[in-house]
């Protein structure tokens, strides 16, 4: 009898525990709606500060919201992760004016249309002691070239020369943007004289840090680059996560698991703004938020007019304020140097849009609510929608925008798609969704030619069928203006032109948030998000 | 037993069979073809003609049935194709991210089993008692709540507000709590109803009836052969558990970052992966079947009675 | 002495448990018959009411579900909005009443398409054995050696997302579990006297599977499509959740807490509310299917 009532009353405890986990969960959560409060977490973080404090080496968590298979900056994107890691470094680096500076080059020249001269900083090593020479840095972007078509398209490089810390760049046809492009990740230096396997795990750079030890898609350990050419790191150790979920990233920064990470709803930064225990570092970034609209002749939207009266039937200034961010003025974001200040944008407009849109046919025949195309018969636009990293902006916006476009009698219906690229390929689309970086180098051609010609080899993302032939010429001139201010006035005029032919709905530049603890000093989000952990992030 | 275990292989063999030809036929089902997503995720527009060459060229014009040879063929080598998500073998990606959930679904049906027994006996034991009604009633509280509801409020009270446990699950105690409870709870409350039921067919058999009448003290009848004889059900509800804990842990990893196979089959959803869902849905089904086969047999080897009545039949 | 103690002792344990046994044989079944019946009229009751709000939804919803209010975008519940509004200030409980008819909608199409189809071809299967059931049989295993969760991820992954994907999706793998509950009823069924009987009465196939066996199974499916409204709501709230089902902007209940995930902490009461209405909703269908179990299957008594 005795062995049954301790049994009971065991398990009653069990029974017990387990539940009351479950209800105190409950319990809680309904407290929170009335109650705003933000001390217990702010407390967890205190402590977790002195614990990390006492140790005396400094040590900081991060949280990415990717990180590749492999470290191999040659391959597909992955050269992003291994930049953003502070591990690999360019020949140059975009500040955040989005003006190139001096890396692993600390001067250059434009010899000729053709002809680059880089000259490789002295005394510069690999974190492994090795000399980057002009043949190592020569190596190691044939490599690039050879494994990546990305990076063959960006230098249309001819012939590489090196020649002590002299190394000689002669591309096929003059290629005005070589510079600016020879920033992005994919041609970080690293020493190719390793194994190609140790690339994939722990290539060596020249940057601040260096790797210990990765684990595919979860982790990279870091330690400090003692010889890093430019002064000593701020750190000794880093532990870099991945965290896919936007929202997982920000509950680990409250629970003290993260102490540095980005990418985070403008939503949740208000989670931390005002708040002493957290750094906040906001930026307005080179992405632009935009409906892409379908130009070509099987869409609805291939007619002007109906284009224009959308533009001004959106309210821009609403979405910046709901998501975050600046309203967007045209193609390129307000966070690159193209002279968006001189572009004619479009506001909002309803009365305007309605006018438009009676004078060119759209009115309302049946009597639904909506208006029909100049023919008579429905329209009802398709919008794709799909999500980026994690967000809910996108499929805000594609509410809102549906939303907006009621008011003035336009019918929208919204499709959720994962894989839009299908749809996109197939042009069975009226809008699709995109937040695309507009300067991804820091200079205005590649995102001009990409997305609105059908020039070259990389002009293979234009699905939206627009074609203007004064773009076209721009995309021309481009190629021969090696003065910057030139290649800017000409971006602008590019912008204007886009604004004027209504080709895309250009909403708002997004925010780039990154967000510390209150322990870590300077760490400060890059306006070109290939960057992440510098020498400068230091903890107290 | 031999014969049984060798019939049980041949079905098993078919069964798989089976799998890999559903499967593959799923594939067919999608809107685009596999020289169609080549291109797409490349990110280029392919002109039909080079389409149709591509097709020719991948054997993508061959019946359907000889694809399916072809691909079982390599299947049957280990060769489930290359991921166009991660750039890498399948076969890589899935011995990486495997062991994870595997770990996971190892220690919630551990818990679960320590957890859903003893409650499921004491809610039978003590039948219409208080404790029977709590344990019931809070079952149902259980079954009815949305798994992932239930891992976020987990998350942000013993994670974000107590700071107790991790958001982002590691190997370590503090990553691994807050998953497995989020699995576990749904299925305790499942598996103690099931098993006060199979120990109350038990309790009311007329052998304990008997027992009772020559006056075997209710202990006895209750550890020494009610218990024993309801682990049968038991036994077989756990090899049930294991899809379970398998399914489940595609939205739990989601939730809680766990870099296991769940997390990246929805990832490769997103990304139309098609290689990779195979290859998900083809080790989730081997190792489902497995872990049934096994349990058979425990199930054999535990009750004579079985071959018995069978051989009566 | 020992002895004489013993037998006492036994004649004392025999004469507790015929009062214990025999007091509960007296009382007991009354007592439960009513009590089981009284359970039932309960949970029908609750579920007639959910069943109500769900119809009545749009009539009942104060605002229109899809408009939206940038300026009270995320605001607390208050006398405006009970419930609060939503990102793009929407009425979040207009579109959880909304919601109601798109959810349970979608849940009753898909437990009836699954049992009727499961059930006819599991009898058919059962009442006629041989190969035919041999057949069907093996297909099920096939089905049946993945895990539910598994196959509608694999299948949605493959032909796409969607709602009306991830029913089929459902649906393929659901199926199975009628198909095999009907099967061996019927199975036993079969060579029982009065099936035999309406049989060399003269009475068709159709008819003894229709007049005969239908009857006899239709209990245990009645109870196990109760249980699985809460199961396939679950499932399908699951796949809403991955972002795997719905669509923007209809209001759906997994969709909703997948939308308000985001929100956990800056707007709680998007998930709270959804979450909730999702729980009362399955738990009235479990609690109403376990008493409806009892009632019609009293073998667990």
């Amino acid at each position: 009898m005795k062995i049954k009532k301790v049994m009971t009353l065991l398990l009653s405890a069990v029974v017990g525990a387990v539940f009351l986990a479950g209800c105190s969960g409950a319990g809680t959560q309904g407290t929170e709606n009335t109650a705003v409060s933000e001390e217990s977490s702010a407390e967890e973080n205190g402590s977790e500060a002195a614990d990390a404090g006492d140790t005396g080496e400094k040590h900081v968590n991060v949280a990415f919201f990717w990180i590749t298979p492999t470290l191999d900056p040659a391959v597909d994107y992955q050269g992003w992760v291994t930049c953003r890691l502070g591990v690999g470094e360019a020949l140059v680096k975009l500040n955040d004016d989005l003006e190139v500076e001096g890396c692993v080059a600390d001067s250059w020249e434009n010899i000729d249309d053709t002809t680059w001269e880089f000259h490789i900083r002295d005394g510069i090593t690999f974190s492994n002691g090795t000399p980057v020479t002009a043949e190592a840095a020569k190596a190691s972007l044939e490599r690039a070239i050879e494994m990546n078509d990305r990076a063959a398209e960006y230098l249309k490089v001819d012939m590489i020369e090196a020649d002590d810390q002299t190394l000689t760049i002669t591309t096929t046809e003059p290629n005005a943007a070589l510079l600016n492009n020879l920033v992005e990740p994919v041609f970080c230096i690293i020493d190719t004289t390793q194994s190609e396997e140790s690339i994939e795990t722990a290539p060596i750079g020249t940057g601040p840090y260096v790797i210990s030890s990765f684990s595919p898609e979860q982790t990279v350990e870091l330690v400090k680059n003692d010889t890093y050419w430019d002064g000593e790191p701020g750190l000794d150790t880093i532990t870099v996560t991945q965290i896919a979920d936007a929202d997982a990233r920000t509950m680990a920064l409250q629970s003290g698991e993260v102490d540095i990470t980005n990418t985070i709803d403008n939503t949740s930064v208000t989670l931390f703004t005002n708040n002493s225990d957290y750094n906040v570092s906001s930026i307005i970034s080179p992405r632009v938020n935009v409906a892409y609209m379908n130009n070509a002749q099987s869409s609805p939207l291939h007619d002007i007019e109906l284009r224009k009266a959308i533009s001004y039937g959106v309210n821009r200034e609403a979405y910046a304020e709901l998501i975050g961010g600046s309203v967007a003025h045209s193609a390129y974001s307000d966070a690159t140097p193209f002279g968006n200040d001189t572009i004619t944008a479009y506001t909002y407009d309803p009365e305007q849009a309605v006018e438009i849109l009676d004078a060119a046919g759209y009115v309302d025949v049946d009597g639904d609510g909506y208006r029909e195309l100049p023919d008579g018969s429905g329209m009802n636009l398709r919008y794709l929608q799909a999500a980026d990293h994690g967000s809910a902006d996108s499929a805000i916006l594609a509410t809102a925008v549906q939303s907006d476009l009621k008011e003035i009698g336009i019918q929208v219906e919204i499709f959720s798609v994962e894989n839009l690229t299908e749809y996109q390929t197939e042009g069975n689309f009226d809008f699709y969704t995109g937040n695309d970086n507009s300067a991804p180098t820091g200079d205005p051609q590649i995102w001009l030619e990409t997305m609105y010609t059908d020039l070259g080899t990389s002009g293979k993302s234009n699905l939206t069928g627009f074609q203007n032939d004064r773009i076209d010429e721009i995309i021309e001139e481009m190629d021969t203006a090696f003065d910057p201010e030139e290649r800017y006035a000409l971006a602008a005029e590019a912008s204007q032109i886009l604004n004027d032919e209504a080709a895309n709905l250009f909403l708002t530049n997004s925010y780039l948030n990154m967000v510390s603890v209150a322990k870590v000093k300077n760490a400060i989000q890059p306006v070109a998000d290939f960057y992440f952990i510098t020498k400068d992030i230091t903890v107290e | 037993m031999i014969q049984y275990i060798a019939k049980r292989l041949v079905q098993l063999i078919a069964v798989l069979f089976g799998v890999t030809f559903l499967t593959f036929m799923i594939t067919q089902a999608a809107p685009s073809d596999a020289a169609q997503m080549q291109y797409i995720s490349m990110g280029t527009i392919p002109s039909e003609e080079l389409l149709e060459q591509t097709r020719e060229e991948m054997g993508l014009n061959d019946p359907v049935l000889v694809q399916y040879g072809r691909w079982l063929w390599n299947v049957l080598h280990g060769d489930l194709g290359t991921s166009t998500k991660f750039s890498e073998s399948v076969l890589t990606q899935m011995s990486r991210k495997l062991p994870m959930t595997i770990e996971l679904a190892a220690v919630s049906g551990v818990i679960m089993v320590l957890i859903a027994f003893p409650l499921g006996i004491l809610s039978a034991v003590k039948k219409n008692k208080w404790i029977d009604y709590l344990i019931r009633f809070l079952s149902f509280f259980g079954i009815s709540m949305p798994n992932f509801w239930l891992g976020l409020l987990l998350m942000y009270v013993f994670a974000v507000r107590l700071g107790w446990f991790h958001v982002v699950s590691t190997n370590d105690i503090a990553g691994i709590v807050l998953p497995v409870a989020t699995l576990t709870i749904p299925m305790v409350c499942t598996y103690v109803r099931q098993i006060r039921a199979a120990v109350l067919e038990e309790l009311n058999s007329n052998y304990v009836v008997g027992a009772r009448s020559r006056g075997i003290s209710e202990r006895r009848i209750i550890f020494g052969h009610v218990l024993p004889n309801a682990l049968l059900p038991i036994v077989t509800l756990i090899g049930l558990s294991v899809g379970h804990l398998l399914g489940g842990a595609a939205i739990i990893e989601t939730l809680f970052s766990w870099q296991g196979i769940g997390n990246m089959v929805v990832e490769a959803i997103r990304v139309r992966d098609y290689p990779l869902i195979q290859g998900y849905v083809i080790w989730m089904a081997v190792i489902y079947v497995m872990v049934n086969l096994l349990v058979d047999i425990m199930y054999r080897l535990l009750d004579p009675q079985i071959r018995l009545r069978k051989k009566v039949d | 002495m020992g002895q004489a103690s013993e037998e006492k002792g036994a004649v004392i344990h025999r004469y507790k448990e015929w009062k214990r046994h025999g007091r509960k044989a007296l009382l007991k079944p009354a007592m439960t018959k009513k009590g089981k019946w009284l359970r039932f009229i309960i949970f029908a009751i609750l579920a007639l009411a959910v069943l109500f709000i769900a119809f009545l939804g749009p009539v009942l919803a104060p605002y229109d579900p899809l408009a939206t209010d940038y300026g009270a975008s995320l605001s607390p519940p208050s006398p405006e909005h009970w419930f609060g509004t939503d990102n793009v200030g929407r009425d979040v409980l207009s579109r959880i009443l909304y919601g109601a008819g798109n959810s349970f909608s979608l849940t009753f199409i898909m437990v009836a398409a699954v049992s009727v189809i499961g059930t006819l071809i599991g009898m058919v299967s059962g009442y006629f054995g041989g190969i035919l059931d041999t057949i069907i049989m093996r297909f099920t295993d096939i089905l049946l050696a993945f895990p539910d969760t598994v196959f509608a991820i694999a299948v949605v992954g493959m032909i796409g997302p969607g709602l009306l994907n991830t029913i089929l999706a459902l649906s393929l793998v659901w199926w199975t579990k009628y198909a095999r509950l009907t099967r061996g009823l019927a199975s036993v069924m079969r060579s029982k006297d009065f099936i035999i009987q309406a049989k060399f009465g003269g009475v068709k196939t159709p008819g003894i599977l229709f007049r005969y066996i239908l009857p006899n199974v239709l209990p245990q499916v009645v109870v196990t499509m109760t249980l699985d409204i809460g199961g396939m709501m679950l499932s399908l709230a699951g796949l809403s959740f991955l972002g795997l089902a719905s669509q923007p902007p209809t209001p759906e209940w997994g969709y909703m807490l997948y939308e308000g995930k985001s929100y956990l902490q800056t707007a709680p009461w998007i998930m709270l509310f959804a979450g909730l209405a999702i729980f009362i909703t399955v738990l009235v269908f479990n609690l109403l299917g376990d008493s409806l179990r009892d009632i019609l299957d009293p073998k667990e008594e």
